[in-house]
């Protein structure tokens, strides 16, 4: 007898109980950008939903991808919403992820900063700088498969979300980072 | 005893100093902030502490994060438009001695601004350190860590307060207006709980503030939900039950806690055959208070309703959820023994029949239970009305929330658990 119903259908007596439409595609988008980062996130994922409890929320693969396809955007848009459960799962796995994947993203903001300070040829940083132009093309082939067409954004637009998305994501691996996360996503509702 | 404590991030290292007892250093005597490679190290005490903390939050809850594109090299630094934008995200916090800010440089780059007055003489120190993007997260990062630190300066805490509704990009001036209207209907959603009566006011949670206002719903004004008037037994004493619990955390962690409970506890055999909607009041630790089931759920029930329901809180888990805390309190009241049914129908009062002073009485003694046993035992004995309604006044009130618990018969038993929002009911 579980709840298997993040998603259930409402009684006639309530409002779904659902959050803002911008929070589906904020945690979508910061999922994406994990991906981009580490090719085989999803898994880790997954095995994460055990240690942080939220196992009700997300059973399973097909849990996660139905939450992460409450974002409008999506090709696969389901017609749900995500609830407020749902959302707060979403928030867990992406602040436990940005903290496991800490390191990598300091060292692709610091380059990121580096390269707009124009220091990278001084510094001898290249290296560095062909991990974030990986990332953030890796980010641009992932949005654009996973979104409608057509998209939103137009081709830089897209690259610089995914810029801002590792900043995002480098505030959210801090120790308070899920309650940062969550703060910041009731913000901009 | 003096004690120590760093907080050790790559870039930043934030050392306090202080004196406490038993290792929880609780008074704080100096703190010192050095960075990577700035010269400037930042100390100083608690005010200025506080000072940073707060404005290094609030700094970073309203980063922009738009001007951040295309490698820097098209990008002139820190162009016009840049700075301007740059003045508005200035935080500033002043207390009576000290004084921080934040403001940005380019995207990537941020200054610190730190005036620290020492408190002995007018001397003032103004230092100001730039941070990068990296810095300036471990700067917060080191905040972070000191506040949810338990050992030190226990009486710090995470506080983060929402930050302002974002203007949406693609209509940047008309989120002024929205915003007034948004305050306005707040208003007028404050006003419109001042006229009702408190049972209104207890039934409708603040709903968590992720959900989208909504006028039609929220501007309810009739004065009694139909679901609870149908009752006849309406607790009068329910301004004594206090106030809702709004702590959108606590609320998810009671919900879990309450579905667990539930779920735990169900395993009857399923008799219905369609769903079952209880409204359920719960404190704080999750505890069921009362509960009651929905107009909707009664409708179905018809005809006799009323032994239904009876036959059916038989089954279902709530009434032994809500017995199982107060068995232990009623052994030491002799006079809840009297009134096995009634042990704790209070703010819901599932028994139609019963007398009213009864519940009232019981509401009061039940929220002061834990008071009255822990302040003087042995006045219980003397009954609960009198004992209770005298320390009812000066007791604290007990936070309460309330859920839907839905069960359903499909699938072998489901159960959904939600937050309890007001509607009407069709």
């Amino acid at each position: 007898m579980t709840e298997s119903a993040v998603l259930s259908k409402e009684s006639s007596e309530e409002i779904p109980h659902h959050v803002a439409v911008s929070m589906s595609i904020d945690l979508d988008n910061l999922l994406l950008a994990i991906e981009s980062i580490d090719l085989s996130a999803v898994e880790v994922m997954l095995s994460l939903v055990e240690q942080l409890d939220l196992e009700k929320v997300i059973p399973n693969r097909v849990a996660l991808w139905r939450l992460r396809s409450s974002n409008p955007l999506r090709k696969q848009f389901q017609k749900l919403v995500l609830d407020f459960q749902g959302a707060k799962g979403l928030t867990a796995i992406t602040a436990a992820m940005a903290k496991m994947l800490s390191t990598y993203i300091r060292l692709l903001v610091n380059t990121q900063q580096q390269s707009y300070e124009n220091k990278i040829e001084a510094f001898g940083l290249q290296q560095n700088l062909a991990l974030v132009d990986d990332y953030v093309e890796r980010f641009y082939n992932n949005y654009r498969s996973r979104m409608k067409a057509p998209l939103i954004l137009n081709p830089s637009e897209i690259r610089d979300l995914a810029r801002k998305l590792l900043i995002q994501l480098l505030f959210c691996s801090g120790s308070a980072g899920e309650e940062r996360l969550w703060n910041y996503l009731l913000s901009s509702g | 005893m003096a004690l120590q404590r760093i907080y050790s991030l790559p870039s930043c290292t934030l050392v306090v100093e202080g004196i406490g007892s038993e290792q929880i250093l609780s008074i704080l005597t100096n703190f010192e902030c050095r960075f990577l490679d700035a010269q400037e190290s930042i100390s100083g005490g608690r005010n200025l502490l506080l000072a940073m903390s707060e404005a290094v939050n609030s700094y970073v809850q309203n980063l922009k994060l738009d001007s951040i594109n295309q490698n820097g090299v098209s990008q002139p630094e820190g162009n016009l438009q840049n700075q301007s934008s740059s003045q508005t995200k200035t935080t500033q916090t002043q207390s009576i001695q000290s004084k921080a800010y934040l403001e940005s440089v380019t995207p990537f780059e941020h200054l610190l601004h730190v005036q620290a007055i020492a408190e002995d003489s007018d001397r003032t120190d103004l230092i100001s350190v730039r941070l990068s993007m990296v810095q300036l997260f471990d700067l917060i990062e080191s905040f972070d860590q000191l506040s949810l630190d338990s050992q030190t300066l226990p009486d710090l805490s995470l506080e983060l307060k929402p930050g302002q509704f974002k203007p949406q990009k693609a209509a940047p001036f008309q989120s002024a207006p929205i915003l007034v209207g948004a305050a306005s209907l707040a208003i007028a959603v404050g006003a419109a709980f001042v006229f009702v009566p408190p049972l209104m006011k207890q039934s409708e949670p603040l709903p968590n503030p992720d959900q989208p206002p909504n006028s039609r719903t929220f501007l309810q004004t009739k004065p009694k939900p139909p679901s609870l008037s149908s009752e006849p037994n309406k607790p009068e004493s329910e301004a004594n039950i206090g106030s809702q619990i709004t702590d959108p955390e606590l609320l998810i962690e009671i919900e879990e806690k309450l579905r667990k409970n539930i779920d735990k506890a169900w395993r009857n055999k399923i008799s219905f055959k369609q769903d079952l909607t209880y409204i359920v009041e719960v404190d704080k630790e999750g505890e069921i208070l009362g509960f009651i089931p929905t107009a909707a759920t009664r409708a179905i029930l018809q005809p006799n309703a009323d032994q239904k329901l009876e036959k059916l809180e038989e089954e279902l888990p709530l009434k032994q959820l809500q017995q199982s805390k107060p068995v232990q309190l009623s052994s030491t009241k002799p006079s809840s023994d009297l009134l096995p049914n009634q042990t704790d129908s209070q703010t819901s009062s599932k028994l139609p029949s019963q007398p009213s002073e009864l519940s009232n009485s019981r509401t009061s003694s039940r929220a002061n239970n834990k008071a009255n046993i822990e302040t003087d035992p042995g006045r219980n004995t003397e009954g609960s009305t009198e004992g209770s309604l005298g320390v009812n006044q000066a007791s604290p009130k007990i936070e309460t929330t309330k859920f839907t618990a839905t069960f359903s018969p499909r699938g072998g038993g489901k159960l959904i658990v939600k937050p309890f929002i007001k509607t009407v009911d069709p």
